[in-house]
């Protein structure tokens, strides 16, 4: 027995001090910085929201991901916009907010921006999933709380960004000898820039030749895929019919919003067969009665590739014009 | 619990420190404390039904005495009914209530009878109560056949039926086998030690590495197959062979070697069947506990082969079919059990379903013969092709997916990532194939140390510390 101790405590040790020398050898230090992986955005944006409605009677939001995030400048619509949008903010998550929020202040209108990942078949069970994860302060359930163990999610973040799994290990080799990265964004600091919520990371990260990254690599355009776990046809309205009847019982004008993306976004989706699927989630929006304002072929002709810093999300230039295009659109319908 | 939690990580170190250091000096105390923790590890899903473990062991203690104790074969057979019927009972509410009701149904809709009222149960599966109903079962007949005389220390039966390692998802356990191991003083051995290391670290491999990052792609694959190329089914049914065979084997091999580690030794439950030459074969590696069950305690008292070719081929039928809707209240389980059978029983009819019963495929080779790859290959497919129904949600969806398979073949263009994981593990399982016991049995000390690190390295990345996924035999 003793021995048999001595020998997994030797090899426990040995493997432990491996993993303390690969995590040196990521980060040039041995001090564990949980504070990175906070979504300091995200409270921020919460604190600059408290002040927002104390100052108006009414408001209207922008609701989404960080494809929203990226795609309008609430500023640039008016004093009476702010962007609550986050990274992998869903449907239900924004349903959550407004939920919270609707005794505090009167909402006029939402533009809610809908990905395939608002249509998931469950968030509960699905081991992988598009969620933020903060908005357990808004209310607490079976799918806020997934996100509410800070220090078990630290610490796989921790894991997953220093230990890599086979599939990443192999990828990161390709990329290796290919020298090739769509974007370094970890470089700079995020931010939420104007009081009004906006905090694109296109502000820093600039737009590249996706083009050119394509043919290197086209395997590190993958985001179609992460958008459409645990999404398939028929599809599953539940939780946007949730956020529908919850704004419809307050008052408030939605408008849907599906933004541009990229040409490689459509070729990912088309190769997958997900553009079926998706259709099939625009067939089934399209008989309800809402308003849905569809942006997402708009690649082609007006909206440049360099609009664009990877698949799915716009640059400043490219966030400037769409939002200077809805801008005119709220204008139009508004007469 | 689950194995593949950080619950478990702490759990097995605590126990294993009480059974050694703390309680190593009466074996009586060692089983209680067994017992104790085998019903925290089940009450750790849901408390609540560890009554029904409770039960069904009462039941089975007093049958066992009771089958005993008289001397009249009539009052033997009432009291093995007792236990059969009140086991299947408990699989029946639990697990098979519904299902009957919604078939029948359906069978009076289909004749025109249309119910518009359904009275079915709202209950949950137990976790595992297919497997230690019928371990329990087990002990009854094996003291009707006279096989085992019963145990009358309460505490030590019940950490039989409760034994935490193999309490969800098997192997099996006879009582002739597990009950005297319960019922003697256990010595801890280095070597029987090591080895229950390695089982535990290659399952969680196996379950950790393999299953789960094959079961991502399955997933997709089959809640999207209408709209994928039939190349890329044809994949999805090839990684879900894996996913089941990694994670139930994982399972299997994680609670052999934790078994282990506390002195027990567990029946074999998978030694590496897809290196199977013909389905009998297969059959003889793969869920060995849950098919010797069936032939001992069904195949064999109705008969066997004994009464002739036509008798013999009713009771594969039967096992067969059995063993599928063993695995779930659903018709496309019946349906692999049936097709099953059928892959078998041409087998069975040219005499040739015995022939491989002793080695192992290439014994002392490095590689397989060209007839030796072109079996394996043969059987796999078969195996893999059935495995459809297994996987879907209706037999529709199953036959569906077979036709665009094959209608709309073509070179795969996506989802072939997942077929590192299928060759990282035949390459390990491959070594391995000789001990299903003893896995990492690598002659050269330091290359099996390199092994033993890199399969703790990806053990370690690929383990989730949120969202862990469930072992699919959970549900059975």
């Amino acid at each position: 027995m003793k021995i048999f101790i001595k020998r997994i405590s030797l090899f426990l040790l040995l493997f432990i001090l491996l993993l303390v020398g690969i995590f040196y050898i990521n980060n040039g230090t041995l001090r564990i910085d949980f504070e990175k992986f906070k979504d300091n955005i995200f409270f921020k944006k919460v604190e600059y929201f408290s002040d927002f409605i104390d100052k108006d009677d009414s408001i209207n939001l922008i609701l989404g991901s960080s494809i929203m995030r990226e795609s309008i400048i609430p500023d640039s619509l008016g004093t009476k916009w702010f962007s609550f949008t986050n990274s992998s903010q869903n449907i239900y998550e924004s349903y959550k907010f407004i939920d919270y929020y609707k005794d505090s202040v009167k909402i006029d209108t939402i533009i809610l921006g809908i990905q395939p990942f608002d249509f998931p078949y469950s968030y509960v069970n699905s081991p992988v999933f598009q969620f933020n994860g903060s908005f357990h302060i808004f209310g607490r359930d079976s799918i806020t709380i997934l996100g509410e163990n800070t220090l078990l999610r630290n610490l796989e973040a921790l894991k997953q960004q220093n230990y890599l799994y086979i599939e990443t290990l192999i990828n990161k080799i390709n990329n290796l000898i290919q020298d090739n990265n769509v974007n370094d964004s970890t470089r700079f600091k995020k931010d939420v820039w104007t009081r009004q919520g906006f905090s694109g990371r296109n502000v820093y990260i600039q737009p590249v030749d996706l083009d050119s990254l394509f043919l290197i690599n086209p395997k590190s355009f993958d985001l179609h895929l992460k958008y459409f776990v645990n999404i398939k046809s028929p599809s599953n309205t539940l939780y946007f019919d949730l956020f529908e009847s919850l704004t419809n019982l307050l008052g408030i004008k939605v408008i849907y919003l599906i933004t541009p993306k990229s040409k490689y976004y459509h070729l990912g989706m088309k190769e997958e067969k997900y553009d079926k699927i998706w259709n099939d989630i625009l067939d089934s929006l399209e008989t309800k009665p809402i308003e849905i304002w569809d942006y997402e072929h708009i690649n082609t002709d007006t909206f440049d590739f360099h609009y664009y810093y990877n698949e799915t999300h716009t640059t400043l230039q490219g966030a400037k014009k769409f939002t200077t295009m809805i801008r005119k659109r709220l204008y139009e319908t508004s007469e | 619990m689950l194995f593949n939690s950080l619950e478990y990580f702490l759990f097995l170190p605590i126990v294993f420190f009480l059974y050694w250091f703390v309680f190593k000096k009466d074996f009586k105390l060692q089983n209680l404390l067994i017992l104790i923790s085998s019903y925290v590890f089940y009450g750790w899903w849901d408390w609540r039904f560890l009554s029904l473990i409770f039960l069904s062991t009462v039941i089975d203690y007093f049958v066992g005495l009771k089958i005993h104790d008289s001397q009249d074969n009539k009052v033997k057979k009432t009291y093995l009914w007792v236990s059969i019927l009140f086991n299947l009972g408990l699989l029946g509410v639990f697990k098979y209530f519904n299902f009957f009701i919604d078939s029948w149904i359906h069978l009076l809709g289909s004749f025109g009878y249309e119910q518009k009222s359904v009275w079915t149960l709202n209950v949950i599966l137990p976790i595992g109560i297919s497997f230690y109903t019928f371990q329990t079962m087990s002990y009854s007949l094996d003291i009707y056949y006279n096989k085992l005389k019963p145990t009358k220390d309460f505490i030590s039966f019940a950490s039989f039926v409760s034994f935490f390692p193999q309490l969800i998802a098997g192997p099996i356990e006879r009582a002739s086998n597990l009950l005297p191991q319960i019922l003697s003083k256990r010595v801890f051995k280095y070597k029987q030690g090591v080895q229950g290391l390695r089982l535990i670290l290659w399952g969680m491999f196996k379950k950790v590495v393999i299953a789960d990052s094959l079961g991502i792609r399955v997933d997709k694959i089959f809640e999207n197959y209408q709209s994928m190329d039939g190349s890329v089914l044809l994949l999805g049914l090839v990684y879900f062979s894996f996913q089941i065979y990694c994670d139930f084997s994982g399972y299997s091999d994680i609670a052999i070697g934790t078994a282990k580690l506390f002195g027990i030794e567990l029946m074999s439950n998978f030694k590496f069947p897809y290196f199977s030459r013909d389905i009998g074969e297969f059959w003889r590696r793969w869920h060995i506990s849950l098919s010797s069950w069936f032939r001992d305690y069904l195949y064999i008292p109705l008969g066997g082969s004994k009464g002739g070719k036509w008798m013999s081929i009713k009771n594969i039928f039967i096992i067969f079919i059995v063993s599928g809707f063993w695995h779930g209240a659903n018709w496309t389980f019946i349906l692999w059990g049936l097709t099953h059978a059928l892959l078998y029983i041409p087998l069975f009819l040219i005499g040739k379903n015995r022939q491989y019963t002793t080695n192992v495929v290439a014994e002392n080779n490095w590689f397989p013969s060209i007839k030796e790859l072109f079996q394996m290959g043969m059987t796999f497919l078969s195996t893999t092709i059935a495995w459809v129904f297994f996987r879907s949600e209706s037999i529709f969806d199953s036959f569906n997916y077979m036709i665009l398979m094959v209608s709309k073949f073509s070179i795969p263009n996506n989802e072939r990532s997942g077929i590192l994981f299928v060759v990282i593990l035949v390459v390990f399982d491959w070594t391995m194939r000789k001990n299903e016991r003893n896995p990492f049995n690598y002659k050269f000390k330091y290359f099996r140390h390199l092994v033993y690190v890199f399969v703790s390295y990806l053990i370690f990345a690929h383990f989730q510390l949120i969202n862990l996924s469930q072992f699919i035999y959970f549900q059975f």
